[in-house]
């Protein structure tokens, strides 16, 4: 038994706490932390994984008599080292060591008393990992370092934080030399690539395959109200358990349901936990929960981690947990103790029923998601290379650039592009470069800026919309969307109503209430995590086989089958085989068929390909749009459907598909001017100290900033940030391919809108894609100032007649009211002359000669093609040859008669340097 | 005769065989402002200066004509202010350099350190031809009010809507009657503030009070968009 591997002081502590076999990451991970490996140990949470690391670790702290602070444990949530610091306490207090936490909530005194008398273990944050290694007294200790271990690594390795604290580990590194680096993670899709990111060497033990989960999946029968209904159900299920935890995926839901219950009984034992609550607020509720005093807890991702909260039975996911792993760590909250099996229901609704089916099979195959890494982040490398500066003062170039190439996400980085986020710094005044280009030095400025910029946690500020009719907040918006939309007397869409914005003071944004409800802006609130292609493949491939069914079999044998083989109630199969029925009389659109409908100006395009491809095509289609018609276009995606709010026809949607091409640079171009751009612009020039971490959401000064920094480094990360974060590049071109190649087919339907089209339509949040220019509005003006040209008209026969007239009311084929005769010209208005009298005056001078010349031209002019003359030589630098040529493409109508004329001024300044009145 | 560079808020006055180029309001130093705000910006003085560089090269104009509005801050220029002035006097290559003081530019020869030839104008205009040019802030006399005239001090931008959001694009605006007509250019620094001039009255005593109808809007590349009271959203 590998317990006998350790000192036997460490095994009568074994004995003692009543540790009789090992668990399967402790058999696994501790013979292989002993022998100095690095070790990477995937296991479900409540297997005693953090004892596996630990106990190896202390023994061999003790036994070499190691000096403080000899092991680091970095956890990637504060809240969790509270109850660590419990666990891990009684065994280093009984093997005599020293145990500390440091996070941003400790004391001065605390932190004082740890720099004079530093622990053998110190419990910490990467963040706070980052504010302690240029402390000078700090980093004599952390000389002393041998282990670290890393805690729920799959919480960072997606994001900037984890990109951060590898960078953190190699900064350490220069430090305490090398050391052993141990982390824990949950069930992941690719645990090679979390294995590579810890370290060199990594040894992988998966203990993840004992725990089993046995999930259901619920539609709630109900009568009325839908979302009642699945209340109902889940105080019928919460009253079946002893402690049930609910999760919801947005803050927002899980107040929701929080007050709903609170309606519908005032005393229920039911609490919210989320982020967004105050840190008392959330120890209150996980101690109340721990005790027994509440029933049932509702929570976000913020329960998640390791956050000990006691036993818990039965998990609830309220809707689709949208990802695999999700799924695995929230319903392996449940069934803690070894061996048990983790207990839990999906309650879904009938939009999401058939993704939370693949979602349930795929976590019990074990089928997850991969891991997506941010590659070459260049606004985490510029605070860690400030950083380098002040942990040594003074460091060669050559050495900072090895150093941040060990780290697994720049192991690609160019010299090149390291050179120019060194210049960038140092014209920042961040650093200081030596004359010679090799050394860099820390600089006073750089000291504030890396202490603003150690977390690269976005901080969300929560906008409240408030009726100034009432004086009454009516909702929120996130501070994103005020910063594009945040315009006076823009309108946008909340709570239900249209809304003018009044006044912008702050964090409230005051507003009016507006009839009219068309040209207002949805507002998006709390983005939902994104479904994988995987999954919303699998879903249309699900869609075709239960359609195939429906034509061939029984539908009560396929509704046992779907009941059995996806652990279904009855109500859930039922309502899956009808929504394929009804939408049977349309087309079902599946994996290998993309179906278009079209809904007044929605064009719903349906497409199993998840968020992030469908985020690319529906931004791509739409950047088309915009491009070619010259106005705005909206557009939003969800897993199964991209819906793009225009007037253009489903034909030329397939066209944009069936021709797609170049799809980086057209989305590029278009998130130029998108929400989506200025938001992450926004935090991004933050960590790069372009704009101060106090500075208030304001767009028109964030504008000027982004026309500054357009193709610099700020600009290109913003880019790059997002089409990691929320496109699929490379997915979505092979789709297209496939397309072209007619692997997947597209089907258009014009009847009225199928109920797939119409669960879509129902939440609408959108983003709109604007043009580069308004084409479209400048041809309006074109046209109002064409159509409203003041002209003169003189009658070329009876020489008697002459009016000033706009053009737009000029008849169809002018005749002289006096002769009746069609020889009507249009007179020269620059000529200053009366056009009668120079018709009758006699001994011409040469230029009279000429404009009477030019007049009988367009009097022949006007007998052939009326008042479509009149038009066009009212454009801009339009002469009569040029007019003529123009008429003689026999324009079908006034509307494309004008397009040749404003193609024709346009050519005018086209391919000139300059133009002229 | 008049030229309008296109794509640039720029134009080229030839007289004479010379050629003249004009531009105006560069409130150098108004990065300063940002930076209260908490946004930080490159050198204005040198972005600047490279591009009027770049002009220079395409219209071949070897005198530069500056309308006023060289620096921001009032009354003082701050030592920053100071530095991004003088850094873009010395970086742009004109033979002569016409600076007609605007509303910015109170004590701007005491800022000056260049040894470049550099024309302050005390009446704060200054005629070429038919045409005086000056920044738009001080009255004219008759005289010259009865000439065409070039102006900045605005900084015109024009705003367009469609149906699901707004543009603000940079405006040349023209004013033409019988007799003379008014140029009005947009400002030569992006990160001025603007007068959204389909919405704003026009300020200053030469632009106030124009007949709207009369003033024809072009954007940028020489498209002409319409006359200002057609465009008018304001009230």
């Amino acid at each position: 038994m590998v317990f006998h591997l350790f000192s036997e002081k460490l095994q009568e502590l074994i004995k003692k706490k009543g540790f009789l076999e090992p668990t399967a990451p402790q058999k696994l991970g501790i013979p292989e932390i002993l022998s100095g490996k690095n070790v990477l140990i995937i296991s479900p949470t409540g297997v005693g994984k953090t004892e596996a690391c630990i106990l190896p670790l202390l023994d061999k702290i003790k036994n070499n008599n190691e000096k403080p602070i000899a092991l680091l444990y970095i956890t990637p949530l504060r809240a969790l080292n509270r109850d660590l610091l419990d666990r891990i306490f009684w065994w280093a207090d009984n093997l005599e060591m020293d145990i500390d936490v440091r996070h941003g909530d400790t004391s001065k005194k605390e932190r004082s008393e740890q720099r004079e008398n530093p622990s053998h273990i110190l419990i910490t944050t990467p963040e706070t990992l980052g504010a302690i290694l240029p402390g000078k007294r700090m980093r004599e200790h952390l000389k002393n370092v041998k282990y670290v271990i890393i805690d729920e690594i799959h919480e960072l390795v997606e994001n900037k934080r984890g990109v951060q604290l590898s960078l953190l580990l190699e900064r350490l590194e220069r430090i305490a030399g090398n050391f052993q680096r141990i982390a824990l993670s949950a069930t992941v899709g690719e645990p090679n690539k979390v294995a590579k990111f810890l370290g060199n060497n990594v040894k992988i033990i998966n203990a993840d395959t004992e725990k089993k989960y046995e999930i259901k999946i619920e539609l709630p029968k109900y009568k009325g109200n839908e979302v009642e209904g699945r209340i109902l159900r889940i105080k019928e299920l919460i009253n079946q358990h002893n402690k049930t935890l609910i999760f919801t995926n947005t803050r927002e839901t899980a107040e929701a349901l929080g007050s709903r219950f609170k309606l519908l009984e005032k005393d229920f034992q039911i609490d919210v936990h989320h982020g967004s609550l105050s840190k008392n607020l959330r120890i209150k509720a996980e101690n109340a929960f721990k005790k027994g005093e509440l029933k049932a807890l509702i929570a976000t991702s913020s329960l998640e981690l390791g956050i000990d909260i006691g036993e818990v039975d039965f998990v609830i996911q309220y809707l689709s947990p949208r990802r695999v792993s999700k799924l695995l760590q929230r319903f392996g909250r449940s069934g803690h103790k070894i061996g048990e099996i983790s207990k839990g229901v999906i309650i879904s609704d009938k939009d999401d029923l058939l993704e939370s089916c693949i979602i349930a099979k795929n976590a019990n195959e074990r089928k997850i998601e991969g891991i997506k890494i941010h590659e070459l982040a260049l606004d985490i490398l510029a605070t860690q290379i400030v950083g380098i500066t002040l942990d040594e003062y003074e460091i060669s170039l050559e050495d900072v650039f090895l150093t941040i190439k060990k780290a697994y996400p720049y192991r690609n980085m160019k010299k090149e592009d390291f050179i120019s986020l060194i210049n960038f710094l140092s014209e920042m005044k961040l650093i200081y470069v030596s004359e010679d280009g090799k050394r860099i030095k820390r600089r006073k400025k750089g000291w504030k800026y890396y202490y603003e910029n150690l977390s690269s946690i976005p901080d969300l500020k929560k906008i409240s919309v408030v009726d100034v009719s009432k004086n009454e907040t009516i909702g929120f918006l996130d501070e994103s969307f005020v910063l594009e939309h945040g315009e006076i007397e823009n309108t946008f869409i909340c709570a239900g109503s249209a809304w003018k914005i009044i006044q912008i003071e702050g964090t409230k944004v005051f507003v009016e209430y507006i009839e009219d409800i068309d040209s207002a802006i949805p507002a998006w609130e709390g983005e939902l995590i994104p479904v994988s292609f995987e999954v919303a493949h699998d879903v249309g491939r699900l869609r075709k086989f239960i359609y195939k069914k429906i034509e061939t079999e029984n539908k009560n044998l396929l509704k046992d089958f779907l009941i059995k083989n996806y652990n279904l109630n009855e109500h859930a199969a039922k309502a899956i085989i009808k929504t394929i029925l009804k939408q049977k009389d349309f087309v079902v659109p599946d994996h290998k068929t993309i179906f278009i409908e079209n809904f007044k100006d929605f064009i719903i395009i349906h497409s199993c390909f998840g968020n992030n491809v469908n985020n690319t095509i529906g931004r791509y289609i739409a950047s088309m749009l915009a491009m070619t018609k010259g106005e705005s276009v909206n557009v939003k995606i969800d897993p199964y459907r991209i819906i793009i709010r225009t007037f253009s026809k489903i034909d030329e949607i397939i066209k944009i598909i069936l021709n797609a091409n170049d799809l980086r640079k057209v989305i590029e171009i278009s998130l130029e001017d998108s929400s989506l751009f200025k938001w992450n612009f926004f935090q991004i020039a933050k960590r790069f100290g372009i704009i101060s971490p106090n500075a208030t959401i304001d767009s028109i000064n964030l504008n000027k900033i982004i026309n500054q920094y357009k193709d610099h480094l700020v600009y290109n990360e913003t880019i790059r940030t997002i089409l990691k974060e929320k496109m699929d590049i490379e997915k979505a071109e092979e789709i297209l391919n496939q397309i072209k190649r007619k692997e997947i087919r597209v089907v258009k339907s014009n009847k009225k809108i199928s109920p797939l089209g119409k669960s879509g339509l129902e939440r609408l949040f959108f983003d709109v894609i604007k043009p580069k220019r308004p084409e479209k509005e400048i041809f309006e003006s074109f046209k109002r100032r064409l159509l409203g040209t003041r002209i003169r008209i003189v009658c070329m026969n009876c020489k008697d007649y002459s009016i000033s007239i706009e053009v737009k009311n000029l008849e169809e084929y002018p005749t002289c009211p006096k002769c009746n005769s069609r020889l009507i010209g249009i007179y020269d208005y620059s000529f200053k002359k009366d056009p009668l009298e120079l018709l009758k005056k006699k001994n011409l001078t040469k230029e009279e000669k000429k404009e009477i010349e030019r007049l009988r031209r367009s009097a022949s002019l006007m007998i052939t093609y009326g008042k479509k003359y009149a038009i066009v030589q009212a454009g801009r630098g339009i002469g009569v040859e040029t007019a003529a040529k123009i008429l003689s493409k026999l324009p079908k109508d006034e509307e494309s008669l004008l397009k040749y004329i404003y193609e024709a001024e346009k050519s005018y300044v086209k391919y000139r340097k300059f133009w002229k009145l | 005769m008049i030229l309008f560079v296109k794509n640039y808020p720029c134009l080229i006055l030839k007289h004479k065989n010379k050629r003249y180029m004009i531009i105006s309001d560069l409130h150098l130093g108004i990065s300063l402002e940002l930076e209260k705000k908490g946004f930080f910006l490159p050198s204005q003085a040198e972005n600047l200066a490279n591009k009027l560089n770049r002009l220079k090269k395409i219209t071949r104009a070897k005198e530069i004509i500056i309308l006023g509005d060289l620096k921001h801050n009032i009354p003082l220029a701050l030592k920053y202010e100071k530095a991004e002035i003088n850094k873009f006097l010395s970086k742009i290559n004109f033979e002569k350099i016409i600076l007609l003081k605007g509303n910015h530019d109170g004590r701007i020869e005491n800022v000056i350190r260049s040894e470049k030839k550099i024309i302050i104008p005390k009446e704060k205009f200054f005629v070429i031809g038919k045409y005086v040019l000056t920044h738009g802030h001080i009255k004219l006399n008759k005289k010259l009010l009865g000439k065409n005239i070039i102006i900045g001090h605005i900084h015109p931008f024009i705003k367009m809507r469609d149906k699901f959001s707004f543009y603000y694009e940079p405006a040349w605006l023209v004013y033409k009657d019988e007799k003379r007509e008014i140029i009005i250019m947009p400002s030569f620094n992006d990160l001025c503030g603007a007068t959204i001039v389909n919405e704003q009255e026009l300020i200053g005593p030469i632009a106030k009070n124009l007949d709207r109808e009369k003033i024809n809007v072009y954007l940028l590349d020489g498209t002409l968009l319409d006359n200002l009271d057609a465009l008018w959203l304001g009230e």
